[in-house]
């Protein structure tokens, strides 16, 4: 569960987001939209922990986040969120079984193989473990980051524009996944521009924003 | 002929100087954090500290491995030395060669103490979601620092006034065993000396499982003196197995199999530990278990190791000596 | 603090950026090699001086005359042998000879267990008389006579560093060929069987002829000791200059990060990595980096010096000898002391650049 109140992020004399005010309930699959440089990222990128905001409070599952010092927010990161980036953001050299099990490095559980093993089994990835990242395709790239992103089974998945470098086949197979997901009762934020996503019905809520604020 | 020209002396300043210059960039963020720190604000000079902050423990953990090892590179480095300062046999001579030898050797270990304890007080402030003892913590680095300054004079000070023509005193001299009158404080005879050591170590023992801190802390400071004269006027002698053998730091040498390392490392352990418990709970007021078990554990083996080289000398010959 | 997986993780990171640290990693082993290559070189020297001196007898007489060592007579040793503790006096046959071809002095030593004929010389000697067509006998020429000397042996390269310089004469054939009188030596030597009275008596005989120079065999090691401070003090002092330069080179391009590493960075922070784990991996790597290229450089110091006999950097120390066979001493505190010189600023050195990526901006590098 999200909670987000007053929240203001200004970079130098620059406003990205005012008084932000978001409540997110667990299991809810939400679809941000706003043209580019509205302030989609930065609120994804806060709800992460990439950044801190300059003001107000957000509660994420019962953690206030917003002062966290390093070590903690990591931990955070790291246990609460999967982040799905635009461009996948996979390390290429490194084998797609590195890539998933960079994650768990940092981590705290247990059966670390047993996660990476069910992780690639659920994104369809696990024939490709030892082929370097590089050497996928753009739909076998997003397959390695879902694993990666689900590997520690966060309550919270986060996608920036995860459509923007694929095809409608792989994209229509992203949605499939999406669908996944909310079975498994995680909570989806999805930042798009991409059509594909309007009017579905596994979309709890569409949320504007303009200028760094929420519209509707 | 300087003695600044071993090579392991200037290997040693060196590092002693580099290190001390990553000190005073510490210094400056440490007395920034102090300052200016306010965990309550959001302003990117506040998220600026919080980083540098990270630098600083870095730069800290760093300087307190190399010290260590630094420090046992200057007792094998003042062993060494015998060889070509005359009258020398061991490191004995040579850190009584000046007045600085035996201030220098104390801050020396004093230093490595208060980063250890810093250390500790950092990774529980770490812990904390919101930093509860960093102004602390650096006010405690400052005053390290001022040490660290104290330190780099004396090493300067004291490698320079060892003079390879002007002959030293050897051990057997400086711990008397020539001389007539007791070189123990307060005239205590030998017997008087053991009495009290295994007192207070028993005194360690007792309060270290009860978790008093205080007379954990009284009893592991007044330990560390008589354990340092009881290892040399007695126990010393039985792992030199030569009454008249009397140095703290012969035993560090090869043909004692370089037993002294873990004699003095375990004292300075247990002492270590003992005393930081009342510090830790003055510092930061909790209280903390591993603290009162390495207490136990530490100084247990140096009395052990101690009692040992008596036992087994006795059961060999039948006699003490 | 250190777990296992971090190590590992990084390890694979460090494989798969190789090319990055090349171009330190070879500045460094060249670094680690010269200053290993100097102390190997230089503790061989002092090894074999050592053992010469340990050889010697315990206590070593020169006279002097205004300060300058001269010839000692026979007088002295009638005296000198009553004193009590004392089991026997020799005088020795030491000094140079100037080859005047070859514009050389060779260094002669009296022996009075050789022939008055022949006599023994080291390896380089050989090849430097073979030079001047001196086969198998050489001619030394004192006071307009001319002394023919068989060279009857060669003394193995192997055996020493002093004694390749040296030709061993019968004791009166050396004493002319040095322009000696019959009655004069280079020095006297003392054999004092008890160790314990060494000083007491060298002390002796001071006092009884306070003109003469006595020296004792812990004094004459200790000056030893002394002199391979002072060579050793010197070339490290240089040496700092060079390592500064490099580590300031290190800084700079470790400074220089790509930005595909920031990259890399960015993306293990957006996992959940902190600071510390960043900062502890770049150490990991470049701990990794930094002991392996030691090693690599001390062994390759260790053929260089002692296999191949450091063609080049021998000259630096030894001059005059052409073949040189340094014996192999392996000694703890010099390899503990390049660690120190080496490993240590190194890893120091890369403590900012660390810190520095790892707390750039996450979302920066991600875009």
């Amino acid at each position: 569960m999200i909670k987000i109140k007053n929240l203001y992020k200004s970079y130098d004399n620059f406003e990205a987001l005012k008084d932000i005010n978001l409540y997110i309930k667990k299991g809810e699959t939400i679809v941000l939209k706003g043209v580019s440089g509205s302030g989609k990222s930065t609120l994804l990128s806060i709800i992460a922990s990439f950044s801190k905001p300059s003001s107000g409070d957000i509660i994420v599952n019962n953690i206030p986040i917003a002062k966290l010092p390093d070590i903690h927010s990591c931990k955070y990161r790291n246990e609460n969120i999967g982040f799905i980036f635009q461009s996948f953001n996979l390390i290429e050299d490194l084998s797609v079984k590195d890539n998933i099990y960079a994650p768990l490095v940092v981590s705290s559980i247990e059966n670390k193989d047993e996660a990476l093993i069910k992780a690639m089994k659920k994104a369809n990835i696990s024939h490709k473990k030892d082929e370097l990242v590089k050497n996928l395709s753009g739909g076998e790239k997003q397959r390695c980051a879902i694993a990666r992103a689900i590997v520690l089974n966060p309550s919270i998945i986060i996608a920036d524009e995860p459509t923007a470098s694929l095809d409608r086949k792989n994209s229509l197979d992203f949605i499939d996944v999406i669908k996944e997901f909310k079975k498994d009762g995680k909570t989806i934020i999805i930042s798009t521009h991409d059509t594909i996503f309007d009017e579905q019905d596994y979309v709890n809520r569409y949320i504007n924003i303009q200028d760094g604020k929420i519209i509707n | 002929m300087s003695i600044f020209l071993s090579s392991n002396v200037i290997v040693l300043l060196c590092l002693e100087f580099v290190l001390f210059l990553f000190a005073i960039y510490s210094l400056l963020i440490s007395l920034n954090i102090v300052k200016n720190w306010d965990f309550a604000k959001t302003t990117s000079s506040q998220y600026n500290l919080e980083k540098r902050s990270f630098l600083v423990s870095t730069i800290i953990y760093f300087t307190i491995i190399i010290k260590i090892f630094l420090f046992l590179f200057f007792a094998w480095t003042l062993d060494s030395l015998a060889s070509i300062v005359p009258g020398a046999m061991c490191a004995a001579g040579i850190i009584n060669a000046n007045s600085y030898g035996d201030i220098l050797l104390f801050l020396k270990i004093f230093i490595i103490f208060i980063f250890t304890l810093w250390i500790i007080i950092n990774k529980l402030d770490l812990q904390e979601i919101n930093y509860p003892y960093i102004k602390k913590k650096y006010l405690l680095y400052i005053f390290t620092f001022l040490l660290l300054c104290v330190e780099i004079v004396l090493d300067y000070l004291y490698f320079s006034n060892i003079s390879t023509k002007e002959p030293v005193l050897c051990c057997s001299v400086v711990f008397g065993s020539s001389s007539a009158i007791s070189s123990l404080p307060f005239n205590l005879s030998i017997s008087m000396m053991l009495t009290i050591f295994y007192i207070l170590y028993i005194l360690i023992l007792v309060s270290n499982i009860t978790k008093n801190s205080f007379v954990s802390f009284i009893s592991g400071f007044l330990f560390l003196f008589v354990a340092y004269y009881s290892v040399t006027y007695f126990f010393g002698t039985y792992i030199y197995e030569l009454p008249t053998h009397k140095c703290p730091f012969c035993m560090l040498q090869k043909e004692y199999h370089y037993i002294g390392y873990i004699v003095w490392s375990s004292l300075f352990l247990g002492i270590f530990f003992s005393i930081s418990s009342f510090i830790l709970n003055v510092i930061i007021k909790k209280d903390f278990k591993f603290t009162y078990k390495y207490a136990i554990l530490f100084s247990s083996i140096f009395v052990l190791l101690c009692s040992s080289y008596v036992l087994v000398y006795y059961i060999k010959n039948g006699v003490l000596l | 603090m250190l777990n296992k997986e971090l190590f590992l993780f990084s390890i694979k990171l460090l494989k798969k950026d190789r090319s990055a640290h090349i171009f330190s990693m070879f500045i460094f082993i060249f670094i680690v090699f010269i200053l290993a290559s100097v102390l190997f070189i230089s503790s061989s020297i002092k090894f074999d001086l050592k053992e010469s001196i340990s050889a010697q007898n315990q206590i070593i007489i020169f006279k002097q005359k205004a300060g300058i060592k001269t010839q000692i007579d026979e007088s002295y040793i009638d005296e000198i042998i009553q004193i009590t503790g004392v089991a026997n006096v020799h005088g020795k046959i030491d000094g140079y000879y100037y080859f005047n071809t070859a514009k050389k002095y060779l260094h002669i030593v009296g022996d009075e267990n050789i022939d008055e004929n022949n006599m023994i010389v080291g390896d380089s000697i050989k090849s430097l008389l073979e030079q001047y067509y001196y086969k198998d006998y050489f001619n030394f020429y004192t006071n307009g006579k001319k002394y023919k000397i068989n060279i009857k042996n060669t003394l193995n390269q192997n055996t020493n560093i002093i004694s390749n310089d040296i030709m061993i004469l019968n004791n009166i054939t050396a004493s002319e060929v040095l322009n000696f009188t019959d009655d004069e030596y280079s020095y006297l030597e003392v054999q004092v069987p008890n160790d314990s009275e060494v000083d007491y008596i060298a002390l002796n005989i001071k006092e009884k002829f306070p003109q003469l120079l006595v020296s004792t065999k812990e004094q004459r090691l200790s000056d030893l000791e002394n002199l391979f401070y002072y060579k050793g003090g010197i070339f490290l002092i240089v040496y700092i200059v060079a390592l500064i330069s490099f580590f300031i080179l290190l800084y700079k391009q470790i400074s220089s990060v790509n930005s595909v590493e920031k990259k890399q960075i960015a993306i293990l922070r957006s996992l959940g990595f902190s600071i510390n784990n960043i900062i502890k991996i770049k150490f990991i790597q470049n701990f990794l980096v930094s002991i392996f290229s030691y090693i690599f450089a001390v062994c390759l110091a260790y053929i260089y010096v002692f296999i191949l006999n450091a063609p080049l950097l021998k000259n630096i120390f030894v001059a005059n000898i052409s073949n040189i066979s340094f014996t192999p001493i392996i000694d703890f505190n010099i390899l503990i002391v390049i660690f120190l010189f080496t490993v240590v600023p190194f890893l120091l050195a890369i403590i900012i650049p660390s810190w520095k990526s790892a707390i750039s901006d996450i979302n920066e590098a991600l875009k």
